[in-house]
């Protein structure tokens, strides 16, 4: 089996719930108290791809980091972006869409996915189905519930081999 | 030849004969007035008290003259004994500021040669790529940690450095945490990050940069890949314990 092992970065404003993804899907090993004091922590886990298993280093990236047009350093040799809003605040989407719209432009950030968190908070089902329509996002998910998480990470793992054949 | 000479000194001294009366004059002037001056000086230093007086009063003048040759001469001496603090600390000659010494205290076990140094011991060495921070290669005594998010995290550490104080990658850097220190030696695409304990002796550094560069000479076909395949990995891990074992183990 190939083994491939690659770096994928989190962004999103404050709040949106990157941590919370990270934390429902690996047990980290570093203190979150780095995620203020140098606006990354990186987590790592590994997942089977087809025929090939891949490592993931995950750095989740402080929104102060994203909001502030920071991250260009932390981004650099990423196989993989995973950009993460609110579903309840829309501002944190449009942010988001923006920026991930401008790295879309660069052969080196193609593999990435639109997580629109938080979808637990909305309970009634003609705003979901509203949300939909109007939203963009790869995957709905929940940390809090889980929902979708397994499959995001899956998504851009598979990304990440396809784009290494 | 010898008569031109004697012309011009006897023209000199006809020119000058004015100016050295007048000199003479002064000369008497400025002797009379200084006598004075000792004979007055000699009064006060005679008395004490006046001395005192005269002193205080004159304290502000004295500290502008004195105050920046006291001010060069305390940089001086402070700068030199400074020096001297920081040799100690290097050779690890103070015992007092020697781990080892406080260990020894500690653990009773002395040191056979009765005198306290901590020699440099390499404990682990990983290559890093410079950008995703992703572990190329490792060589480790022992297992003290996961390799690959130490690697991701030192590198996060030093994106954090950049971007906020815009500290520019340096060739070789040190970073001392508590008993530990790591050795950053910085290339292109990748740098080596060697995690020792003991006193950062220069010539152990020097052995560690330059078995780098060997290896690098030797390897830099294998560094190109920006997504890491195991394979690659697996020849290059190879190369890279081969290569390190000696320097570990000496």
């Amino acid at each position: 089996m190939r083994k491939i092992i690659s770096k994928v970065v989190l962004i999103g404003s404050i709040g949106v719930g990157k941590t919370s993804l990270v934390r429902r899907f690996v047990h980290s090993k570093f203190d979150e108290e780095y995620l203020s004091t140098i606006g990354v922590k990186v987590d790592k886990f590994t997942v089977q791809s087809d025929d090939s298993e891949v490592e993931m280093l995950i750095w989740d990236l402080a929104g102060e980091i994203f909001l502030n047009n920071m991250f260009d350093k932390y981004l650099s040799g990423a196989s993989g972006i995973i950009g993460v809003y609110d579903v309840t605040r829309p501002r944190t989407q449009h942010q988001l869409i923006e920026v991930m719209d401008k790295l879309k432009l660069s052969k080196d950030y193609s593999n990435q996915i639109i997580l629109g968190n938080k979808i637990d908070l909305i309970e009634n089902e003609v705003d979901q189905l509203e949300l939909q329509k109007t939203f963009s996002y790869d995957y709905l998910t929940s940390a809090r519930t889980g929902q979708h998480v397994k499959d995001a990470f899956y998504h851009i793992a598979k990304k990440i081999t396809t784009s290494d054949v | 030849m010898s008569s031109e000479n004697q012309a011009f000194d006897e023209l000199r001294e006809i020119l000058l004969s004015k100016d050295k009366e007048d000199l003479y004059r002064v000369n008497d002037e400025l002797r009379t007035q200084l006598l004075g001056e000792i004979g007055s000086i000699r009064s006060e230093l005679d008395d004490p008290e006046l001395f005192s007086q005269k002193i205080s009063g004159a304290r502000n003048q004295i500290v502008d003259i004195l105050g920046p040759v006291m001010g060069r001469m305390i940089k001086k001496y402070i700068q030199v004994e400074i020096e001297k603090i920081n040799q100690k600390l290097q050779s690890g000659t103070d015992k007092f500021t020697s781990a080892s010494y406080w260990k020894s205290l500690f653990t009773g076990k002395k040191n056979g040669s009765g005198t306290v140094v901590d020699p440099a011991v390499l404990l682990e060495i990983l290559l890093i790529r410079n950008d995703s921070g992703l572990l190329l290669a490792k060589y480790s005594k022992e297992e003290i940690s996961d390799a690959d998010m130490i690697a991701g995290m030192f590198t996060a550490i030093r994106s954090f450095m950049e971007t906020v104080l815009e500290a520019r990658k340096s060739e070789v850097g040190l970073i001392d945490y508590g008993d530990y220190k790591i050795l950053v030696q910085s290339f292109g695409t990748f740098y080596f990050a060697f995690i020792f304990s003991g006193t950062n002796d220069p010539e152990f550094k020097q052995r560690m940069v330059d078995t780098a560069n060997t290896f690098v000479e030797r390897n830099k076909l294998h560094m190109h890949n920006h997504v890491i395949d195991k394979s690659t990995e697996t020849i290059l891990e190879k190369e890279f314990v081969n290569h390190f074992k000696n320097l570990c183990e000496k």
